[in-house]
C-alpha cells in the first residue's frame, strides 16, 4: 500500500514537471507570436 | 547510451556549441537593433504625404499632410524602460502642441505594456505643449505597477519635445535638473542585504526565514520587482539605466550578482527571493515533499539549462529581454498575465505544495545564472590557487 502510494506520488510529481515544461514552451511560442503580431 | 556520460567529449561539445550559438545570436540581434525606426514611423503615420529628415541625432522629421495646411513635426527619442530602451515619438504642430504620439519600439513586459494602453496612458500627451515640464507623477500620471515603463515613456517624450522645441521651433523649453532618487525601496534593499550578510557570516540560519518573509512582502508584493531573467539579460544586452535614474535596479541586479560572486554562494535564492519564499512556505504548509523517481530526475537534470539557453537565444536574437522571461513573477506579484501565464502560475503553485522548491529545482532561470556566477568564482579561486602553488 505504501509502495503504491509512493508510486502514485512519483507519477503525479513527474506529470507536474512535464506539464509545467510544456507550459513554458507554449509561453515561448506565445511570446514569439505576440512580437510578430 | 547516455550521451552525457562521455567525460569532456559530447557534453563539452554541447556546452561549447551553446556558448557559440548564444554569442552569434547576440551579434545578430545587435546588428538589427534600431534599423526599423523609419519604417515604423511610415506605417504609424500614413497621413504624412512627404516626410523630410531634419536631423539624425536626435531624430527630427518634418511631415506634410493633406489634412493640415501647416507641416507637422516628428521628434523621436528613447529612454530606459524595464526591459530596455523604449523609443517614443511625438507629433507636434508648428506652435508646439502635441497632436499625437507613436510608440516606435518598446521591450516592456507585455502585461505591463497592456496596463499602460488600458489606462490610456499615452492619450494624456495629446494636447500638451512641448514647453510643459513632462515629469512623471506630476504633470504626467504614472500607471500603478507599471511605474518604470510610465517613467521611461515620459522621459522619452520630455527629451523628444525638448529637441524639437529647441532645434526646430525655437521655443523657450527648459527641463528641470535631475536629482538622485534614493528612497525607501533602496534603503530597505540595502538593509536586507546587510541582514543577509550578518546571517551568513554568523551562521544564523533561522534569520533566513525573516529575510525570506521580508523579501516576499517587500520585493514581491510591495515593489513587484523580484530579480528576473529579464533583468540579467538586460544587463547582458547593455540595456542598463543610469545609476541616478534607477538606483534600485543597480542595487538589485548588480548587488545580487556581486554578492553571489564575492561569496561564491547563491545567497539571493536561499535568503531573499520572494518566489522562493512562496515555495518554501507552501511546502511547509503542506508538509509534503515528493521524492521523484531517480531515472526521471536523471533524464531531466539538464532541463533548466536547456530552458535558459532557449530563452537567451530568443532574447539575444530579438534584443528584447522580456520576450522569453518565462518566470510567473508578474502574474503572481503584479496580478498581470497574458494567456498561458495564467495556467503556468497555478501549476507551479500546486507543484510547490507537493515538491519542495518546485520552480527553483526544475525551471528557474535566475537560479541557473546565479549558479554559473558561483562557478565563475570557484574557477577563479582554483586559478589563483594553481598559480600560487606553481
Amino acid at each position: 500500500m505504501a509502495e503504491e502510494k509512493r508510486n502514485y506520488r512519483q507519477v503525479l510529481g513527474s506529470v507536474l514537471v512535464i506539464a509545467t515544461f510544456i507550459m513554458v514552451l507554449v509561453y515561448f511560442v506565445q511570446s514569439m507570436l505576440m512580437i510578430k503580431g | 547510451m547516455n550521451i552525457f556520460n562521455g567525460k569532456g567529449s559530447i557534453k563539452g561539445l554541447l556546452k561549447t556549441a551553446a556558448v557559440i550559438s548564444l554569442a552569434v545570436a547576440w551579434i545578430i540581434g545587435f546588428s538589427h537593433r534600431d534599423d526599423d525606426i523609419l519604417s515604423v514611423l511610415n506605417t504609424s503615420f500614413p497621413e504624412g504625404t512627404q516626410i523630410e529628415k531634419l536631423s539624425t541625432v536626435p531624430l527630427l522629421l518634418r511631415a506634410d499632410t493633406e489634412e493640415t495646411k501647416e507641416p507637422l513635426y516628428i521628434s523621436v527619442d528613447k529612454a530606459q524602460g524595464y526591459g530596455g530602451p523604449v523609443v517614443f515619438a511625438i507629433v507636434t504642430d508648428g506652435s508646439g502642441t502635441i497632436k499625437r504620439t507613436i510608440v516606435v519600439k518598446h521591450r516592456e513586459t507585455f502585461a505591463w505594456y497592456r496596463k499602460l494602453t488600458r489606462a490610456r496612458f499615452f492619450e494624456q500627451f495629446t494636447g500638451k505643449r512641448i514647453t510643459d515640464p513632462f515629469i512623471a507623477g506630476s504633470d504626467i500620471d504614472t500607471v500603478s505597477r507599471a511605474t518604470i515603463s510610465s517613467v521611461a515613456f515620459t522621459s522619452a517624450a520630455s527629451k523628444a519635445s525638448y529637441s524639437i522645441g529647441k532645434k526646430v521651433l525655437k521655443l523657450d523649453v527648459s527641463r528641470p535638473v535631475k536629482t538622485w532618487k534614493f528612497g525607501l525601496k533602496e534603503t530597505a534593499l540595502l538593509l536586507l542585504y546587510a541582514v543577509i550578510i550578518i546571517g551568513v557570516s554568523r551562521k544564523m540560519r533561522q534569520l533566513r526565514y525573516v529575510t525570506l518573509a521580508a523579501g516576499l512582502v517587500f520585493l514581491g508584493f510591495y515593489a513587484s520587482a523580484p530579480l528576473s531573467l529579464a533583468n540579467i539579460s538586460a544587463l547582458m544586452l547593455g540595456y542598463v539605466p543610469s545609476f541616478m535614474d534607477n538606483t534600485f535596479w543597480w542595487l538589485l541586479v548588480a548587488g545580487t550578482l556581486l554578492m553571489t560572486f564575492l561569496y561564491g554562494r547563491n545567497l539571493y535564492c536561499l535568503w531573499l527571493c520572494p518566489f522562493g519564499a512562496i515555495q518554501e512556505f507552501t511546502s511547509k504548509i503542506s508538509d509534503i515533499n515528493i521524492k521523484l523517481n531517480r531515472t526521471f530526475l536523471k533524464r531531466i537534470r539538464y532541463l533548466p539549462h536547456v530552458l535558459v539557453w532557449a530563452a537567451l537565444m530568443m532574447i539575444f536574437l530579438s534584443s528584447n529581454p522580456c520576450i522569453a522571461s518565462y518566470e510567473p513573477f508578474t502574474t503572481l506579484f503584479g496580478l498581470e498575465g497574458i494567456g498561458v501565464q495564467w495556467y503556468l502560475l497555478p501549476l507551479v503553485i500546486i507543484g510547490s505544495f507537493l515538491i519542495k522548491r518546485f520552480w527553483c529545482r526544475f525551471f528557474c532561470p535566475v537560479g541557473i545564472l546565479l549558479q554559473y556566477t558561483c562557478r565563475a568564482r570557484h574557477s577563479l579561486d582554483k586559478l589563483i590557487e594553481g598559480k600560487g602553488d606553481g
